[in-house]
């Protein structure tokens, strides 16, 4: 589905460069759902934008590709022109973010931005239904209907029609508009009926701030899927919800991957999460990838030191003390030379300081960037 | 409309009145400042009057205590008599409708520029940040900002008058079209030259008023617009900094959608607070350029007043003035409400 | 924060920050232009007897006039600058006119603090009736657009410098009073201020000692760079002819002299350039390097845009 070769990519700041991303490989196989785990800093928020073409400022792609398949061809994203990004955008791969009210927009309806998915991807579609219920209606409708039929006949040859947009907006000649408002704000209520939302036309009309927090993120979610995109990333969905809530969003995220086929790259900082969530995991440290293996694997037999301190991490029952990883996360404007984990590596040698370990394949369907091995 | 903006709009009115009754006794403080014969000059409502200042003084109760002497001039306020002004002999409150056609006039140029160029430039150079239209906008908005507003009406008009030869004069009309203006062939509509030039079909008034008005307008605008672009600019770079632009970008909208649907409509917040704000700086520079250009607005004969001491003027326009920003600001407010569904709740 | 680890030395965090803003500040080429140019003002205003010495020293602020024609005169060798309507000489009076400026700027700025401070700081720990007041208070003023009341109580407190510096003192302690009350609304409902209470400290005790010091830090910075605004809105005063007596060296004043003087003759319309253009290059240039440091600091201390 999606292939990532040696991405190196970095930030131009104030404080010096910043190597945010160095060779990153990451395989994203159709019909998984695969997990991406690291702490703040370790770039995976950075490279799942990147998969969306997504670059800000003063971020630039240095090296290595992206390549994006789909439908029997592919797309390179690091080479793609805007508007072909901007059509694979929410059609082809969509998003969703940690925070879910600031990925919704506090002065416009919950149904705006919806609508505003489904119409920039599937105006199509809807043009002609619209046209159709017009067509049903002209033998009844005056003049008003025969105008909506003009302004949509234009619209369905081309949807940035200047003189339709224009005109749109006055009174009469704009009476098409309520009728494609109705019908998206039909297929609005539909999806957040799918989403579980109780109430779905209210919250249609609602603005974001008179949601809740699972609810918002729940028309974060249908405003992703609308359009039913082959690849879904979602960046730490639930961090800033509810342990109850989360529970019933990653359900919902789970359903949904099911319904609509979608791949899904699910990137947490939790294991636990990522136990529950995915088929296989990538471990990604300080803006490479360490390790990539199927879940099970990495929870019964971690290879990469990283892995493993993790691991270990992790508060258990029964056990008395916690074992904190040593050292902390490294400064990306000058990370430590070869290895960046080798300063907190219990099993560093010489070679760890000289040279970046690139990733191999010491068994069957697990990869490892590490000198161990 | 929703009711929670009506219920915004009632709460926001109920507002004003202790503003505006505070607006009064602060006026009225200040005419404590004065004797009790500069007080008089405050009810004196004709020239017959003037010359009875012991009776004025009397019949209104001049020498009785505090609280008494403020509900009668609050009394005489509401009921229009805000005085006498001495510099254009007639009653405070007729100077103020004789003059404020001209400065409407000024304001319905001045104000929609403003605005407008103020609104395009800031966005521009938000988008286009530490490029070269940016700096450029930014180093011109700042020599705007730091020039007194009196020097750029000086240097204006000895620019743009003195040296051209007088294209742009100083003044409303020239001597012909002031004397043709007040002749009875030319019926007075609404006191606003252009307009009634127009209305009446004299074209050459028309061009004559408005080449009197272009450097008012400048100097007006050039002060405004570098306030109101350096908001403009700051406020779009935030909305563009925030997770919903992120969110619109990866939706697949195109640049134009994300910036000025998503960013836009949040950027306009704090510059449609500004609006209001610009509504004080409007009035403050229309006080400094009509005296530079010896335009005859409203500034122009506060400044006369000042400089006479005609106490009923100078309080009688800053009542004005209080009055109408406290209602552009409750304008603006509503407006706020309207764009921005948070703010309702408060 | 993209990483950036703690590989620095254990500095105190408020001292890096400081450090930080001003290599920041010394960065910035717009905070070193105007810190150059009020360099320069500075001392031109501390130089001032010596640059233009006067000639009756117990009234340095009095303008020489070389006779009392009207007509003003050109630039020449006694006049560096020329003279005003009247013969004042413009030379002297933009270089004591440096010293008036910053009277005006730093007493202004000094009351308004002073005042804003301390009704603000009541405003905002006792809550309740006192902070009502206060907040109607200001109101009010905020209601008249800032000249126009200035204007005001400058007729009403007659023409001197004094009463130009009280009227726009008047004019000016608002903002700072509310944007007092603001902070102190917020540091009070930090933790440290309960626990202080919890261990008896006193209401006067608890604003000195914890609340002030830090609301009062910003503040200070936005009030100081106020200086250039509000020498420019008692310069306006002083051009409208309200406010300091005549010949008195200010810069507001000299270009009110210059006001029968715009356009010269036909033939030569900019023949008295220097009595307008001069004086207002100083306000120009004074207000400027007061508002470039004033944005330099903004944009440095914004916690956004700081580390870009």
């Amino acid at each position: 589905m999606a292939e990532v070769q040696d991405l190196t990519l970095r930030y131009y700041t104030y404080e010096g460069v910043v190597k945010a991303l160095e060779r990153v490989n990451l395989v994203v196989r159709t019909g998984e759902t695969l997990g991406v785990v690291g702490e703040t800093g370790s770039g995976k928020t950075v490279t799942a934008l990147a998969i969306m073409g997504i670059v800000l400022p003063p971020g630039k792609i240095e090296e290595g590709s992206i390549i994006l398949h789909h439908d029997g061809g592919y797309i390179e994203v690091t080479k793609a022109r805007v508007d072909v990004l901007q059509r694979i955008r929410g059609r082809l791969v969509a998003m969703i973010f940690q925070e879910p009210s600031q990925a919704l927009n506090p002065v416009y309806t919950i149904e705006d931005q919806i609508g505003e998915a489904y119409l920039t991807h599937m105006h199509g579609e809807i043009y002609t239904k619209a046209h159709q219920e017009v067509e049903r209606d002209i033998e009844r409708g005056g003049i008003k209907v025969r105008i909506e039929r003009l302004m949509l006949r234009r619209l369905l040859r081309n949807p940035n029609d200047r003189l339709a947009n224009f005109l749109g907006r006055l009174p009469l000649l704009g009476a098409y508009r309520s009728r494609v408002k109705r019908i998206v704000r039909g297929m609005v209520v539909d999806m957040l009926r799918q989403m579980d939302v109780p109430d779905p036309e209210r919250v249609a009309s609602s603005y974001p701030h008179e949601l809740s927090g699972g609810m918002k993120q729940r028309a974060v979610i249908a405003m992703a899927l609308a359009c039913r995109p082959a690849l879904l990333i979602a960046d730490e969905p639930t961090t800033s919800l509810d342990v109850t809530i989360e529970a019933q969003i990653l359900e919902l995220i789970r359903r949904m991957k099911v319904r609509y086929d979608t791949t899904v790259l699910f990137i947490t900082h939790d294991l636990g999460l990522i136990a529950e969530m995915a088929d296989r995991v990538a471990v990604m440290y300080a803006g490479s990838v360490v390790e990539v293996a199927d879940v099970k694997s990495i929870f019964s037999r971690p290879l990469h030191p990283y892995t493993q301190a993790l691991l270990r991490a992790i508060p258990r029952i029964g056990v008395r003390e916690l074992t904190p990883i040593e050292g902390t996360i490294p400064n990306l404007v000058n990370p430590p030379s070869g290895c960046r984990f080798h300063p907190r590596c219990p099993y560093a040698f010489e070679k760890c300081k000289l040279e970046q370990p690139q990733l191999t394949m010491p068994e069957e369907g697990r990869l490892v960037a590490c000198h161990l091995y | 409309m929703s009711s929670d903006l009506r219920s915004y709009i009632v709460r926001r009115i109920i507002m004003v009145i202790p503003v505006l009754l505070g607006v009064s006794i602060l006026i009225f403080s200040v005419v404590q400042l004065f004797s009790p014969v500069e007080r008089a000059s405050l009810f004196i409502r004709s020239e017959r009057e003037a010359s009875n200042v012991a009776g004025i003084i009397r019949k209104y109760g001049l020498d009785q205590p505090i609280h008494i002497q403020y509900v009668n001039w609050l009394s005489e306020v509401l009921r229009g008599n805000l005085g006498w002004s001495k510099v254009v002999s007639r009653p405070v409150l007729e100077a103020l409708l004789t003059f404020l056609p001209a400065t409407v006039e000024l304001t319905i140029y001045a104000a929609p520029l403003t605005i407008i160029l103020g609104i395009y430039l800031g966005k521009k150079a938000a988008v286009h940040k530490d490029k070269a239209i940016d700096h450029l906008t930014r180093t011109l908005a700042i020599v705007g900002w730091s020039m007194p507003t009196f020097w750029l009406a000086i240097m204006l008009l000895a620019i743009f008058y003195g040296y051209t030869g007088g294209i742009f004069p100083p003044d409303r009309l020239s001597v012909e079209a002031a004397v043709y203006v007040q002749s009875p062939q030319f019926t007075r509509y609404t006191g606003i030259n252009t307009i009634d030039a127009l209305l009446n079909g004299q074209l050459w008034v028309f061009v004559d008023a408005l080449r009197h008005i272009v450097l008012p307008t400048l100097t007006l605008v050039t002060v405004q617009v570098a306030l109101l672009m350096r908001v403009m600019r700051s406020s779009m770079l935030e909305a563009l900094g925030q997770g919903y632009v992120l969110a619109a970008r990866a939706k697949g909208l195109d640049e134009r959608t994300v910036v000025d649907k998503h960013a836009g409509r949040n950027a306009m917040i704090p510059v449609i607070t500004l609006s209001g704000l610009l509504v004080a700086s409007m009035l403050n520079g229309v006080v400094i350029t009509e005296t530079v250009f010896n335009y005859k607005g409203v500034g122009w004969w506060f400044v006369r007043a000042a400089s006479q001491l005609d106490i009923p003027s100078v309080l009688g326009f800053s009542m004005f003035a209080a009055v109408l920003f406290v209602m552009a600001n409750l304008i603006v407010d509503i407006l706020y409400a309207y764009i921005d569904p948070r703010i309702r709740l408060t | 924060m993209l990483g950036l680890g703690l590989n620095r030395r254990r500095v105190a965090p408020r001292l890096r920050e400081i450090r930080f803003t001003l290599r920041r500040l010394r960065s910035s080429p717009l905070s070193i232009a105007g810190m150059a140019i009020i360099a320069v003002f500075i001392a031109i205003a501390i130089l001032a007897p010596v640059l233009a010495p006067p000639p009756d020293p117990n009234r340095p602020f009095n303008i020489p006039r070389d006779g009392f024609a009207s007509e003003p005169r050109p630039p020449s060798p006694q006049h560096i600058f020329g003279t005003a309507e009247g013969q004042y000489d413009i030379y002297y009076g933009v270089i004591w006119g440096t010293r008036t400026a910053f009277t005006i700027g730093i007493v202004v700025v000094g009351a308004s603090l002073l005042i804003g401070i301390i009704l603000g700081s009541l405003s905002g720990y006792y809550g309740g009736l006192v902070d009502n007041i206060l907040m109607r208070v200001t109101d009010v003023i905020f209601a008249f657009p800032g000249l126009i009341l200035a204007v005001a109580f400058s007729v009403a407190l007659g023409r001197s410098m004094e009463s130009v510096m009280l009227a726009v003192t008047l004019v000016s302690w608002p903002t700072y009073a509310r944007i007092l009350r603001g902070d102190i609304l917020q540091v009070k409902q930090e933790t440290f201020v309960e626990a202080s209470k919890t261990l008896g400290g006193s209401d006067y005790w608890i604003i000195t000692r914890h609340i002030l010091p830090n609301a009062i830090y910003p503040l200070f910075i936005v009030a100081t760079l106020d200086i250039g605004s509000i020498v420019l809105l008692a310069a306006a005063l002083s051009f409208l002819g309200i406010g300091v007596p005549l010949g008195y060296a200010d810069w507001g004043q000299l270009i009110s002299l210059a006001r029968n003087w715009i356009v010269g003759p036909p033939n030569d319309p900019l023949k008295y350039w220097h009595t307008w253009t001069i004086p207002g290059l100083f306000i120009l240039l004074f207000v400027l390097g007061w508002n470039l440091l004033g944005d330099a600091f903004r944009d440095i201390l914004d916690p956004k845009i700081r580390r870009r």
